[in-house]
């Protein structure tokens, strides 16, 4: 059976097998500079093994799915496929819940079928404007992203990279005396984390909408590698910054020098789970407001 | 106005997104196209005056079937109510003018 992908399924497809060999590369340099150098542990083969294997099961999963899909896009003409490829893609990154998504998905493939069977064209079906069909059923979900839900998502974020980096930590030095609970970060690196959650992922994802709607592919794909380096960059001349007072002051020793536990005890992981939580029923509500306002216009 | 015109054809049988596009243009709505009508749907059914069932196709996924439900009923009597209302102002005013 052929896969006849749309330009930007394409690109994303291929960005993401680059993007994961770029990850696996990483990962190995990692592990044979650290060995080189004699730090490497059994825990870290571990840890680069279980990354490297996800990684190239997540490319494999995601083109098996895409083979799937295929078949039951495989009555749609063309036009029809990108057209569903497009709505797809554009509200992956809503504020809709996972199960909507593929609700949306099936009811349009269905809707498509039918039209495909009447030998109407698609945009008889959507109208001339794509873009406002897209933001009618976002609208219609109250699904529509602000600057509260992504910081709310970029709390969530940043609670599943500490408590991922945790684990990791666990498992890298990891003997029969280990305490998870006793495993500390780097001020610096709570930083960095809170970076990337509150700043990076938010503007990947805003770039990635603004490329999908404007159709403008190489957007998307700048934006996922120029805004990470650009926060690197920017982490990066901060501490340097910090690094070079040469009187530190006691909140500066405290960032570059000092470090942290994040999970102390077991209360500690109760109650980021519960933020965790809170913020997800928070963007529940909002979507409820919104829809709310949105059906009594 | 769209809203209470789908509600009448959902009143009339359970049916679905592509029909009811079908019949509201056999009566006349002929520039109404099946992207307008799906948020529409989905808008409906947010404010529960419809719901959905899920019933098997022959042709691909699941088809959604819509049902009037009560909220539904009293939304289509106040409908055509003010309609019957603004309709009986009109032709009074054109008949006069």
């Amino acid at each position: 059976m052929k896969i006849i992908l749309n330009r930007k399924t394409k690109m994303m497809f291929y960005s993401s097998i680059i993007l994961t060999l770029i990850l696996i590369t990483i990962t190995v340099l990692f592990i044979v500079d650290t060995e080189k150098r004699g730090g490497a542990t059994l825990g870290m083969y571990w840890i680069g093994f279980t990354v490297v294997l996800l990684a190239v099961f997540a490319v494999v999963y995601s083109f098996i799915m895409r083979i799937r899909k295929e078949k039951k896009y495989s009555i749609l003409g063309i036009s029809y496929k990108n057209a569903l490829d497009d709505i797809i893609l554009n509200i992956s990154t809503s504020n809709m819940s996972f199960y909507s998504k593929r609700q949306i998905e099936e009811e349009l493939l269905d809707l498509f079928i039918l039209a495909v069977k009447d030998g109407k064209k698609v945009e008889d079906v959507i109208g001339m404007n794509k873009e406002e069909f897209i933001k009618d059923i976002i609208k219609a979900h109250g699904a529509r992203n602000n600057f509260f839900t992504e910081m709310l998502s970029g709390l969530q974020y940043f609670i599943i990279y500490l408590f991922l980096i945790q684990i990791v930590r666990y498992f890298e030095d990891f003997n029969i005396n280990s305490d998870f609970f006793k495993i500390e970060f780097d001020n610096s690196t709570i930083i960095l984390f809170a970076l990337i959650a509150f700043i990076t992922i938010p503007l990947i994802r805003r770039y990635y909408r603004i490329g999908m709607n404007k159709d403008k592919i190489w957007v998307v794909i700048l934006a996922y590698i120029l805004i990470p380096a650009a926060t690197f960059a920017m982490f990066i001349g901060f501490m340097e910054i910090l690094k070079s007072v040469a009187e530190k002051p006691g909140w500066i020793k405290y960032i570059v020098e000092g470090s942290s536990r994040v999970f102390d005890n077991v209360f500690y992981i109760i109650l980021y789970s519960g933020v965790f939580f809170a913020a997800w029923i928070i963007k529940r509500q909002i979507q409820r407001s919104y829809i709310k306002n949105f059906l009594y216009d | 106005m769209l809203e209470g015109c789908i509600l009448k054809l959902i009143e009339k049988e359970e049916t679905y997104g592509y029909k009811i596009c079908e019949d509201l243009s056999k009566g006349g709505f002929v520039k109404v196209n099946e992207g307008t009508i799906y948020p529409i749907l989905i808008r409906l059914e947010k404010k529960k005056l419809i719901t959905s069932v899920k019933i098997k196709s022959t042709l691909g996924p699941k088809r959604k079937y819509f049902v009037l439900s009560e909220d539904g009923k009293e939304y289509i009597k106040s409908f055509e109510s003010e309609w019957n209302e603004i309709r009986d102002i009109v032709d009074s005013f054109m008949n006069k003018f």
